[in-house]
């Protein structure tokens, strides 16, 4: 059983690597018109999707920094706690 | 005398998840903060192999995904929880307010608030967090990833260039969680009295019978026993380690404070000598935890 579950998981693992391994070469970050550009869309529709495109990033960008500021202040308190909590077991270990 | 904490595939799991995800921070994070990690693009000789090398993680960090995470399910369906205390995938009421009472009985013990420590199964609270919060964080970046790398696949992108810009924030943004999700990880778990300089079970698969009985009492009159020798540290050195792991957090905390809304550009952050020593540290410690897991990784494998 243990063999099937291995060549079960290996099967989808390789069906969900596909895409991206025969892409892997095809791509480079800096060059290539595979990003979607502006210029694409048609001029009486531009101005108004890069408003709308405008209102939704601020929104977004907004949302994203409030978390991480919130993320940030509890990761912190978190692990000061963990590890005066280890200590505090170590303590009694030791003892 | 030792017990078996994880089996191989949790080992192996482990390792290529956290080997793969920490040079995916290593290689992406720069393009969030040039200004401050633009010497990661030199050791790896460039921008474009930079990118290269990333894409080349995310398609390890995928293949672990996919790969155990169909194993995981199909072994729990098959063989059931075995030694795990986490109930019906984690799913059930019961389970989750087991977990959120344990997680306050176990902070109000170590804040003097409570006289004894709670008893915890294989996995405590905090370790609960860690297997539910850190699968869904990669498949967020995974799905953003993916976006991103083939943005013409995606309809609401072709016909609204601008939503490229929103996912491009959402993927860096769980990415800069994510560092701060390891540095505390290790932190707690490999740098604290007792466990420095690092833990070796989730790489050798066991655990000394000791340690268990005072960590996860719950779990040891169910654990397997295993040959091997227990190695006891109690160096002070993890006091350092720790310190300068709280520093590098507070000031990695400070960074988001430190961000600007630049409309399409997202995020940004200016030259700050804070924000340049937190990112410049963090990175720098992902380099060394590299290195340590697979050192590590092969010592567990002779152990």
């Amino acid at each position: 059983m243990s063999r099937a579950i291995v060549a079960v998981a290996f099967v989808v693992a390789l069906i969900a690597l596909y895409p991206y391994v025969s892409n892997i070469s095809t791509v480079s970050s800096l060059k290539g018109s595979y990003v979607f550009k502006w210029s694409e869309i048609p001029i009486e529709k531009r101005g108004t999707l890069y408003g709308e495109s405008l209102k939704t990033v601020t929104k977004f960008n907004n949302a994203v920094k409030v978390l991480l500021e919130i993320a940030g202040i509890f990761v912190v308190i978190l692990t000061v706690v963990e590890y005066y909590k280890y200590y505090k077991i170590h303590k009694e270990e030791v003892e | 005398m030792m017990l078996k904490r994880f089996s191989w595939h949790q080992r192996l799991a482990h390792f290529v998840g956290s080997v793969s995800g920490m040079m995916l921070l290593i290689t992406g994070l720069p393009i969030m903060f040039p200004e401050h990690l633009g010497w990661v693009f030199g050791i790896f000789g460039g921008s474009t192999v930079t990118m290269f090398l990333h894409r080349v993680f995310a398609v390890i960090l995928i293949f672990s995904f996919a790969y155990f995470g169909t194993y995981f399910v199909l072994e729990r369906i098959v063989r059931g929880r075995g030694d795990s205390n986490i109930k019906n995938f984690g799913l059930s009421a019961e389970f989750i307010s087991e977990v959120v009472a344990g997680a306050v009985r176990d902070i109000l013990w170590t804040l003097g608030l409570r006289r004894e420590r709670p008893k915890f199964g294989k996995y405590d609270w905090i370790m609960v967090s860690d297997i539910y919060l850190l699968p869904v964080l990669a498949f967020i970046e995974i799905i953003t990833g993916t976006i991103m790398w083939f943005p013409r696949s995606f309809d609401f992108v072709t016909s609204n260039p601008g939503l490229f810009f929103v996912v491009r924030t959402i993927h860096a943004g769980v990415a800069f969680f994510l560092l701060l999700f390891v540095l505390a990880h290790a932190g707690i778990l490999h740098l604290t009295p007792g466990n420095f300089p690092i833990n070796m079970s989730i790489f050798s698969g066991k655990i000394s019978r000791r340690k268990a009985e005072v960590e996860h009492e719950k779990w040891v009159e169910v654990a397997e026993e295993v040959e091997g020798e227990e190695k006891k540290s109690s160096s002070k050195l993890c006091y350092v380690f720790g310190a300068i792991t709280i520093v590098n957090l507070i000031a990695l905390a400070y960074v988001p404070f430190a961000m600007r809304n630049e409309w399409l550009a997202g995020l940004r952050v200016s030259g700050d000598g804070i924000v340049t020593f937190a990112l410049g540290l963090g990175v720098v410690t992902l380099i060394v935890y590299v290195i340590a897991s697979v050192i590590a990784f092969v010592k567990g494998i002779k152990s």
